[in-house]
């Protein structure tokens, strides 16, 4: 693909800005740079999955860094799942190509719409934590009571192997659409196998950069990665989320959440419009 | 260790896109390199990552044989698929 100077300096400060957006949200930021790429920018849907998922890989290192220094990451349960993300992010990549680009398009507005909704309402968190309960299934122990003040809680692992098969899911998802898929993943370790809300966000983040990894190493191999596009994009993420995290933490976050809601769902309508042309 | 690797890969990741992005600009045809250059610092930042966590393990040996071989695992999953797609 051969790009103009003015483009690449385009595609910086779309990705600065998308970078800044998911910053302030607390997104990976795939779900701002696929719609921007295919509906303002025109890219192709899977060249715009192909560098979002790259710039996830990045965004995901830095959120990394923050839940590491939380203390809440549970390693071994993360290493685990990602078992079948990473087989997921493979099929995923593989079978972008046969895949329509309405189909494509219908899903994205569908993870759009779910990932909205996830980050305005209030979670609640559907694992029981007590001292009474072990965890031999995983060994999956962490020092949860000790980061969170409840002296002796502590939590069991269910559905370890019906885990890493909805992982196969996640990672599918995420390779294909460009997203990180913490969307699927946060519920599924939180409701399904009872992990503490805190402890399957900071271990999704975890996930999220060797799934998107894999994905890409995948894209890159295939040659489906547009290479004038990832440096402008990862450079323009990097640089905006750094800016926005030093800079603008202080601003209304409910107001940004709510006005990105309002503009998120006109988007996830446009998106599922330009599905129904692809078709 | 680990925030080390994270920092450092992102970092370098970002430098090499900036020299990229300035040699693309310069009509220089090794912005390509540098951007290659760029995308594989940062895919390999993960990965390394779970190859310290499992090394620099502080729990005890049984499951740190775990951690290492499931890890082992992906990388060679992920380096089974990379080969049979070249």
């Amino acid at each position: 693909m051969l790009i103009e100077n003015s483009s690449l300096l385009l595609f910086f400060m779309t990705a600065f800005g998308s970078g800044a957006l998911a910053s302030v949200m607390g997104l990976g930021g795939g779900v701002i740079l696929v719609p921007v790429f295919t509906l303002l920018l025109g890219v192709p849907f899977s060249t715009a999955a192909a560098t979002s998922i790259v710039a996830v890989v990045a965004a995901s290192n830095g959120a990394a860094i923050k839940f590491h220094q939380n203390g809440f990451t549970n390693v071994n349960l993360g290493i685990w799942l990602e078992l079948g993300t990473v087989v997921g992010a493979i099929l995923g990549v593989l079978l972008v190509g046969s895949v329509p680009q309405g189909v494509l398009f219908f899903t994205f507005s569908v993870v759009l719409i779910l990932a909205t909704l996830s980050m305005l309402k209030d979670r609640k968190d559907r694992a029981q934590t007590s001292k009474d309960v072990l965890h031999e299934s995983l060994d999956t122990r962490t020092d949860f009571s000790e980061k969170i003040g409840i002296n002796g809680s502590d939590y069991k692992v269910r559905h370890p192997v019906l885990g890493l098969f909805l992982s196969v899911f996640a990672g599918l998802l995420s390779s294909m659409l460009g997203v990180g898929g913490g969307i699927v993943k946060v519920p599924m370790m939180n409701s399904l196998m009872k992990v503490p809300l805190k402890i399957s966000v900071a271990t999704s983040s975890f996930m999220i950069g060797i799934t998107a990894s894999a994905g890409a190493l995948m894209y890159l191999l295939q040659s489906k990665l547009e290479l004038a596009l990832v440096a402008p994009t990862v450079a323009g993420v990097l640089l905006g989320s750094y800016v926005a995290s030093h800079f603008f933490s202080r601003l209304p976050q409910l107001l940004i959440k709510r006005s990105f809601a309002v503009l998120a769902i006109i988007v996830a309508f446009r998106m599922f419009m330009k599905g129904l042309e692809q078709l | 260790m680990t925030l080390s690797i994270l920092r450092f890969g992102n970092s370098l990741s970002f430098a090499l896109f900036i020299v990229s992005i300035f040699l693309h600009f310069l009509n220089l045809n090794y912005w390509k390199i540098s951007a290659q250059l760029g995308v594989f610092v940062l895919l390999l930042t993960p990965i390394a990552r779970i190859a310290e966590i499992a090394f620099a393990s502080r729990k005890n040996s049984k499951e740190r044989l775990r951690i290492v071989m499931i890890a082992a695992l992906i990388i060679m999953i992920v380096g089974a698929a990379a080969l049979e797609s070249r």
